[in-house]
């Protein structure tokens, strides 16, 4: 992906250990990985499993479902890009077997955790930058 | 309890300032010099080293700079704000084992006149060590997460969220530890009071944090000489020393239970390797990168329950005259970012009874804490 695009990308979204995830973004599809020995999830990617040190990893589908474990919300632009975008939200959603991040869509006044979110997909998680989520 | 058989015996520092025309490896070279000529030691004594946080000056920057004859011990450690502690906790051991028998541990930044600044978003090509970063790079900037008051509003949201503790604690935090910069002249804030009309009226930065429940950036170097023993005149004994890690070190995002951190497992260590009770304290000294740490590192040290913090500190507890006086210099957010150093060195000066107008009556026993990264931990506990 390119530098020169006007939003904020991934840096190295074709290294193995991310790749399943940038790739399934563009398919609508939300995936995390496990590890192929004990089965344990694991988000973000690391090369070796915590528990059993393994490094084979399966990707495996993640509900587009969740709950809001926790958000933030930004009232200053740390990148141009956001600047005509506050304020914005950010949120960790508990989906399934992992804690994700995203781009919250919607009020970020409405935010809260305890809050049903689904999967959002924008132009920018299709093109594989960064999954959004929004209320259901 | 705590095999340690170590005292600090000098601190240091520089002027405290926004701006410099010293580099960072000049500042914390000036505040080593500064730690040795307060001890009363010959600088070519020094032989052992511990560069918290920052690598530079290296052990040969400072061989060269002391004249150090025979230097035979040195670390470095990368936990951020967490260093200061554990970096005393390495000289503690390298001093008891007989490894060495002065060992300084540095520790400055030029926060304020750095390419980067830390709340920024120019993170992506930073020479601050921050662990982690392809997490940082690949799923944290596209989000336009960058700094860490990003990171620990989630930390702080969640409690606010799970515990339901009073948003008015981090009001009295900031307000409270201004007062005490208030009476520190080498304070960055120090002629610059803080009221609460000027605390609620801040605009949110990133919520929950308004402008005043986060740090300084500011430029300094602050350093301390430990040695063996426990008989130097001046000399404060190190009574306890830990180092903790929070279970995703390097994340705070995925992490399953985001109010776990170091400090939950190191905390509570210290007091008992220390063989003391909280109410023995006469101050405490707490990482302050933003209010709301204070309050939840009081939680996990065990001074009260989670959500309780706001609680613990209400009614003046954490004033100069009250039972816990804490951030008594005032802290990250009033007298300097110097990654907790400072916490350190003024945690000695009120041992000493050498803090003028912000002495802290008869203090005999302090804790120190530090906070880094994405929640690594540590804590020194002190007595005279």
């Amino acid at each position: 992906m390119s530098d020169q695009l006007d939003f904020p990308v991934p840096k190295d979204p074709d290294e193995h250990t991310y790749k399943g995830f940038f790739d399934g973004l563009q398919k609508k599809i939300l995936r995390a990985r496990q590890c192929c020995s004990c089965g344990q999830w694991q988000w973000p990617p690391h090369r070796f499993c915590s528990q059993c040190q393994s490094t084979e990893f399966d990707w495996h589908d993640i509900p587009h479902r969740g709950i809001v474990y926790s958000y933030t919300v930004m009232h200053r632009a740390f990148r141009d890009y956001f600047a005509d975008k506050l304020p914005y939200g950010v949120v960790i959603v508990e989906a399934g077997p992992v804690h994700i991040s995203g781009r919250f869509i919607g009020n970020p006044a409405s935010l809260a955790c305890g809050m049903p979110v689904g999967i959002a997909w924008d132009d920018l998680a299709t093109k594989g930058a960064s999954p959004a989520w929004q209320a259901v | 309890m705590s095999k340690l058989s170590a005292q600090i015996i000098g601190v240091g520092q520089t002027p405290y300032t926004r701006g410099t025309q010293r580099s960072e490896r000049d500042q914390i070279l000036d505040a080593a010099i500064a730690a040795c000529y307060d001890a009363e030691v010959d600088t070519q004594s020094i032989d052992g080293l511990v560069m918290a946080w920052k690598d530079s000056p290296s052990n040969e920057d400072l061989i060269k700079t002391l004249g150090i004859r025979d230097l035979r011990y040195h670390a470095h450690l990368h936990i951020g704000g967490a260093s200061a502690c554990a970096g005393i906790a390495q000289a503690a051991m390298a001093v008891s084992l007989g490894m060495a028998s002065r060992v300084l541990v540095t520790l400055g930044w030029n926060a304020y006149s750095a390419t980067t600044r830390l709340s920024s978003g120019d993170q992506e090509d930073s020479a601050i060590p921050i662990p982690g970063k392809e997490i940082r790079r690949n799923i944290e900037h596209p989000l336009g997460v960058y700094a860490p008051m990003q990171w620990y509003s989630f930390h702080a949201n969640r409690w606010f969220y799970q515990y339901q503790p009073d948003p008015a604690g981090m009001k009295t935090v900031a307000l409270t530890t201004r007062r005490h910069a208030n009476l520190n002249s080498a304070a960055y804030f120090y002629d610059k009071p803080l009221t609460e009309v000027d605390y609620d009226a801040a605009r949110y930065v990133v919520e929950p944090f308004r402008l005043f429940d986060i740090c300084l950036e500011t430029d300094g170097a602050a350093a301390v000489l430990v040695s063996q023993g426990n008989n130097a005149r001046r000399g404060v004994q190190i009574l306890s020393a830990t180092e903790g890690h929070a279970d995703y070190p390097d994340d705070i995002m995925g992490r399953r239970d985001i109010l776990n951190m170091g400090i939950t497992k190191c905390g509570p260590r210290a007091l008992k390797e220390a063989g003391i009770r909280h109410d023995e304290l006469d101050f405490a000294q707490i990482y302050d990168c933003f209010t709301f740490i204070v309050l939840r590192q009081l939680e996990e040290l065990g001074f009260c329950r989670r959500g309780e913090a706001p609680d613990f500190v209400a009614n003046g507890r954490i004033d100069l005259d009250g039972d816990l006086p804490l951030n008594t210099h005032g802290g990250l957010l009033s007298e300097a970012h110097v990654a907790g150093m400072n916490h350190i060195v003024e945690a000695v000066r009120q041992l000493r009874g050498e803090a003028d107008q912000r002495q802290v009556r008869d203090a005999k026993l302090g804790l120190v804490t530090g906070y880094g990264d994405y929640g690594d931990g540590s804590v020194v506990v002190l007595g005279r």
